[in-house]
């Protein structure tokens, strides 16, 4: 399945991945500073932590410094990156072996998604509707379990292709679909005034 | 997708577009067994990107600002701190350095600890003894590799011996 799909890997990258490897700051740094946000991204929708997502973000990165050696330069480093950050966010995960920001027993009593109560930063009001729709969506995919977390944090992105998911996680991409059209479900069951107003049918809750 | 059949191709476009209630339970297994049977329909839908045109992907675009430059900067300082590759250079520059050292170093402190233990026993009234150089000793065999010391300290009851290997020089 890895074969399937292979990033184009342009030569600068490939120049600075050489050098990273030989430990040249410069090109470690210009890596880090080309994929920490996605790498944070997401880890932040597997970990749903913001302290926690840094963490992950640091640690991936260490090793996928550490591991340059064994990179396979045709898998593309933000592919090989994001999976070492998946794996990590996901150890993370399973060994809380709680519920995140909001737990499920924490929700309303119809079982939709609600706005977690540490939210980060005040916004302005033009943007104040996109947000609480984020912060109800994000409370919503904590709820996943960790696999349909995973794999909707790294299709999040809208960066990467299906194959790339399936890469970055080691699963075939019939698994990819799969853990992807049970987290969908089940995210338009926590939030079915949103599955109603883009035209999905939500699935009845369970 | 160029391939599979009418039916399977409006199954996955609908899985792709993301609307959870267009396919059933036993639409999605089949869906799945079809990718595992055929390598070039999963290889289409492998490379086709992810979550374009998902309004739940849209929805979740983050408007919370990311992590902060100070944030970032102790991200990265931990990153270089914690990532050994870049000091193994420095580290191997130590170790050339104390390659080289290492012999006359490790000469220079025989030849200190010779002189401490001949000052440790002259205060403690051991018989006195002189420093000479030994014209009438005979060495069977002396295995003295180059990473060692070319010093070699004995310590006996009438003081100690030191044998100070020295390269040949007789030509």
């Amino acid at each position: 399945m890895n074969s399937l799909v292979r990033s184009s890997v342009d030569t600068s990258e490939l120049r600075q991945i050489d050098a990273a490897a030989r430990g040249d700051p410069a090109a470690r740094h210009a890596l880090f500073e080309r994929y920490r946000e996605v790498a944070y991204r997401v880890a932040l929708r597997i970990t749903g932590r913001h302290e926690d997502a840094l963490d992950v973000v640091q640690d991936g990165f260490i090793r996928a410094f550490e591991g340059l050696a064994e990179f396979q330069r045709e898998a593309g480093f933000q592919t090989w990156l994001l999976r070492i950050v998946s794996n990590r966010a996901l150890d993370l995960v399973r060994a809380r072996r709680v519920r995140l920001a909001v737990p499920l027993d924490a929700d309303d009593a119809d079982g939709r998604a609600t706005v977690p109560a540490d939210e980060r930063v005040p916004r302005p009001d033009a943007a104040l509707e996109q947000s609480e729709l984020a912060a109800r969506l994000r409370a919503a995919i904590e709820t996943l379990p960790p696999d349909q977390r995973a794999v909707f944090a790294l299709y999040a992105t809208g960066e990467l292709s299906y194959g790339q998911i399936a890469e970055a996680l080691g699963i075939p991409i019939g698994t990819v679909m799969s853990r992807l059209f049970h987290a969908r479900r089940r995210l338009y069951e926590r939030l079915p005034d949103l599955a109603a107003e883009w035209g999905v049918q939500a699935p009845p809750p369970k | 997708m160029a391939g599979p059949p009418r039916e399977l191709d409006e199954l996955l476009r609908a899985l792709t577009r993301g609307d959870p209630s267009a396919i059933s339970a036993e639409e999605l297994a089949r869906i799945e067994a079809a990718l595992e049977a055929d390598p070039a329909l999963a290889a289409a839908l492998a490379a086709e990107p992810a979550g374009g045109g998902d309004p739940l992907v849209a929805a979740v675009a983050d408007t919370t600002p990311g992590p902060t430059a100070d944030e970032w900067a102790r991200v990265w300082s931990n990153i270089s701190a914690g990532t050994a590759t870049a000091a193994r250079p420095a580290v191997g520059r130590r170790a050339s350095v104390w390659l080289r050292l290492r012999v006359p170093l490790a000469a220079a402190a025989a030849v200190l600890l010779a002189i401490g233990t001949w000052w440790n026993w002259e205060r403690r009234g051991g018989d006195a003894w002189e420093i000479r150089l030994a014209a009438d000793v005979e060495i069977d065999d002396i295995d003295m590799p180059d990473s060692t010391t070319p010093v070699v300290i004995r310590l006996r009851p009438d003081g100690p011996v030191v044998i100070w290997a020295l390269a040949d020089m007789s030509g």
